[in-house]
């Protein structure tokens, strides 16, 4: 089961990262990396254009206590 | 003297690299407040810092709900309603959840019973997939 971290009175925030990523910061924490339609080229690579595929973080949270 | 101009070179790049980095990572915020008229009620933040100018993103905006949940639509397009909040590249708001009264609190967003917890719900359109999210905000202690 995971902890709610986050509080009243914070914040969230999504910025664009390098990679072409969206992540959801807390707190400059990353809660989240959103896999976005950016495709990253590497050069050397036997194919020069590759896709991230990112397993999905669980943020529904139960509310027993 | 070559190692010295090379380092020369180098450091001028990255002095001129530096600001632009910066600039591009902290886009100037527009926030806005929503239902928020006494300090005294719980709020949270929610900042959409993406770029503002043209990038390869289709769509950046960013909808934010405490009313209807989104994953009601699942045989029709989703269309945000009167609860939705949607924020441009470079806009963030601040805003205290609903608590609605007429469902049950299990299949409600906004504010639970206790008034110490609210479910709410982010709807990201630049995501390829997973663009629903459901973010569970608790009042001052962790909730398990």
């Amino acid at each position: 089961m995971l902890h709610s971290k986050v509080k009243f009175g914070d914040t969230i925030r999504f910025g664009l990262e390098s990679d072409g990523t969206i992540d959801m910061k807390h707190n400059h924490k990353v809660l989240k990396t959103i896999e976005t339609q950016h495709v990253t080229k590497i050069i050397g690579a036997p194919k020069d254009i590759t896709t991230r595929t990112l397993e999905p973080l669980l943020l529904i949270f139960s509310n027993k206590k | 003297m070559k190692y010295l101009l090379l380092i020369a070179t180098m450091a001028a790049s990255t002095s001129v690299l530096l600001p632009m980095k910066i600039t591009q990572t902290t886009p100037k915020i527009r926030m806005r407040d929503r239902d928020l008229d006494t300090s005294s009620r719980p709020f949270i933040t929610i900042i959409n810092a993406l770029p503002t100018e043209d990038t390869f993103l289709p769509n950046k905006n960013i909808d934010i709900t405490d009313g209807k949940r989104i994953d009601f639509y699942k045989n029709e397009p989703y269309t945000p309603d009167y609860s939705v909040v949607s924020l441009l590249a470079g806009e963030g708001v601040r805003f205290s959840p609903y608590k609605n009264n007429t469902l049950a609190e299990y299949k409600r967003l906004g504010m639970n019973n206790n008034e110490n917890a609210a479910l709410i719900q982010l709807y990201v359109h630049a995501a390829v997939k997973y663009q629903l999210m459901s973010l569970y905000v608790a009042f001052k202690s962790k909730i398990r």
